[in-house]
């Protein structure tokens, strides 16, 4: 099997998403809102204690003003990412070809 | 996610963090100086591993506890170049996301590192060695390394709000529980799907360019023949 480990993680990407879908629709009939990241939930169970944070982002650069904002920053570290990865595995794999195939 | 957020641990929790971060993340540096001095073939090696921390650490992924989670992608980078550039490369994108993105912050950097970047990653390595040394099949050991290295930056993440914060009633071991139900849980299918997102990587790196993986002598000689035959079946 070329392939055994892509399509094993395929298959796992299959079922991950397809948990989620059938969590979705319980927790939408439930009427909640969910999805939210666990660093709000624990900060949340912190805060439950009566616990004030004593500094925030906000102190000394920003915090993102908005959800969209966010995302364009987030996409952008994924671009960058994206970008090193996608370059040099290029330039990996066309040196593997020119060494193979000289002419 | 595994940051916690900023002002969200008190004095002397934070400096505790910090203090025990500094000196890897120094430590790291120097490694990775040397790196770049004497080693400049496996500088390709370095970039994939830093490209997959900044993606995998971008991606929320929901989870089966109707929260949502990222991968930390610190495995290629923990199993080939060891966790002290590790905590560099984790420390570049953690001071991204704290200074920007409102994702941990400066105070709490020093307790994200611990986890994400030196505990996690240390796991991840020495999962790995051990695994490697007894014979493991190497794809395996991959998966178990990667799946470890996320899951236990997690259970840092629960650990080092359970000191801060012990419960009333049960104390340290009660809040630690209760932190590991929110992060670790939701992290274990993450932590799965990274794993196996490795396995693949490492076979294109095998496949692409393997003398970089013998260079950091991930693999040996005779042990990367194996894995190549294994490949072309």
């Amino acid at each position: 099997m070329k392939y055994l480990f892509e399509i094993i993680t395929v298959i796992a990407l299959i079922v991950f998403t397809g948990v989620f879908l059938y969590t979705d629709t319980i927790i939408q009939a439930a009427g909640g809102e969910g999805w939210e990241g666990t660093d709000g939930v624990g900060s949340e169970m912190v805060e439950e204690l009566g616990y004030e944070p004593w500094i925030d982002n906000s102190d000394y650069t920003f915090t993102p003003p908005s959800g969209e904002i966010e995302s364009c920053l987030f996409a952008l570290q994924a671009v960058f990412g994206g970008l090193l990865i996608g370059w040099i595995f290029g330039s990996l794999a066309t040196e593997r070809r020119i060494k193979k195939n000289p002419n | 996610m595994m940051h916690i957020m900023e002002g969200f641990l008190p004095s002397p929790w934070w400096q505790i963090w910090w203090i025990l971060a500094l000196p890897c993340l120094i430590y790291g540096f120097y490694k990775l100086k040397k790196i770049m001095e004497t080693n400049r073939e496996v500088l390709p090696l370095l970039g994939v591993a830093a490209g997959f921390i900044f993606v995998l650490s971008a991606l929320k992924l929901p989870s089966v506890t109707g929260s949502c989670s990222h991968p930390t992608g610190t495995a290629l980078s923990a199993i080939t170049f060891g966790p002290w550039i590790t905590a560099v490369l984790g420390f570049i994108v953690l001071l991204f996301q704290a200074l920007f993105l409102a994702h941990g912050g400066l105070t709490t950097l020093g307790a994200n590192m611990v986890s994400m970047a030196i505990v996690g990653p240390f796991v991840g390595y020495y999962v790995y060695r051990g695994l490697n040394k007894v014979n493991v099949n190497f794809f395996l050991t991959v998966f178990i390394a990667a799946f470890l290295c996320d899951l236990m930056t997690y259970v840092v993440t629960a650990l080092e709000l359970a000191l801060a914060f012990p419960a009333v009633s049960g104390g340290l071991l009660a809040s630690f529980i209760a932190f590991l139900s929110v992060f670790a849980v939701t992290q274990v299918p993450i932590a799965i799907i990274e794993g196996l997102v490795f396995v693949v990587i490492f076979k294109y790196i095998i496949i692409l360019k393997p003398d970089l993986l013998l260079k950091m002598k991930v693999l040996t000689a005779d042990k990367m023949e194996k894995v190549k035959g294994g490949l072309e079946e």
